[in-house]
């Protein structure tokens, strides 16, 4: 199935490009869909998962159409 | 001391704030380069309540980027910035915290405010702070955050962004500190962004 997808931090996420459609397999978990992506275990427990525009769990299953965005924040302040 | 009034304050804010700034309770989390230039402006523009939250003292290599003198070395944070908040806007109610904000007390700690402001360091408490609003704890409040404010790129890559219905980020989402070191400017622009979207927020919701 199709999802927009998007990230914002400093994600290295090869072959694919921000701002998407990409396709993931049905029933897809947002913590199935960052190993997919290969995100790094040590970035991955910082990152927050947004759902159309909502803050979800990792358990949170993604459907068709949906827009995901994982944001990594970076250090600063 | 000398006195003024509050309308004195501000009396050159935008009118339509009237009456909305005062009625505000805004949270800083972090009271370091991003949270003491948050507070600043929103006393001076007369907030009604900040709530500080910070576990750390002023020391030297704070005085690049924060609203601290050298005179405010080895105070803690929340004490330094009370002072000078004061200083400023006599009418702020100021709560201060000398703790460790933490998945167990940010519900205690921010229960009255509307909006809170991250102003943290370290990628885990941003990270922390960001995930607390996931479900229903905070889905009446709004957080602004902020994520990429390192270095001396170019001042017009930092962005204010939504990140959902009641989070925004402020930054320009790449620069992190520990490969660019963090300075004054790009540290005030972030915090610029931060308390303008603060001040959107409250026009909004008051």
């Amino acid at each position: 199935m199709k999802i927009f997808f998007e990230y914002l931090g400093l994600l290295h996420i090869e072959d694919i490009k921000n701002k998407s459609y990409i396709d993931v397999e049905s029933g897809c978990t947002a913590a199935e869909l960052m190993t997919v992506l290969k995100i790094r275990k040590e970035h991955q427990k910082f990152i927050s998962i947004f759902i159309n525009d909502v803050e979800k769990s990792r358990q949170t299953v993604i459907k068709e159409n949906d827009r995901v965005k994982l944001f990594l924040p970076t250090g600063g302040g | 001391m000398k006195k003024i009034t509050y309308d004195q304050l501000t009396a050159r804010n935008s009118i339509q704030l009237k009456g909305k700034l005062e009625k505000a309770t805004v949270g800083i989390a972090g009271c370091g380069g991003l949270g003491s230039n948050v507070a600043i402006a929103l006393a001076r523009i007369g907030v009604g309540k900040l709530i500080l939250v910070d576990f750390d003292v002023v020391e030297s290599t704070n005085l690049n980027r924060q609203q601290y003198f050298i005179d405010d070395i080895g105070k803690r944070k929340v004490d330094a910035l009370e002072e000078k908040l004061k200083m400023i806007n006599p009418f702020l109610q100021i709560e201060k915290h000398y703790e460790k904000l933490s998945g167990a007390n940010v519900k205690i700690i921010f229960k009255e405010v509307q909006i809170i402001v991250e102003a943290f360091d370290k990628v885990s408490e941003k990270a922390m702070l960001v995930k607390a609003f996931a479900g229903n704890l905070f889905k009446e409040k709004y957080l602004v955050t902020a994520s990429g404010l390192a270095g001396y790129s170019a001042a017009n890559t930092i962005k204010t962004k939504k990140l959902s219905t009641n989070i925004f980020v402020c930054g320009d989402n790449k620069t992190d500190f520990i490969a660019e070191g963090v300075m004054a400017p790009r540290v005030m622009i972030a915090a610029g962004h931060q308390a303008n979207k603060v001040v959107e927020i409250i026009d909004k919701i008051l």
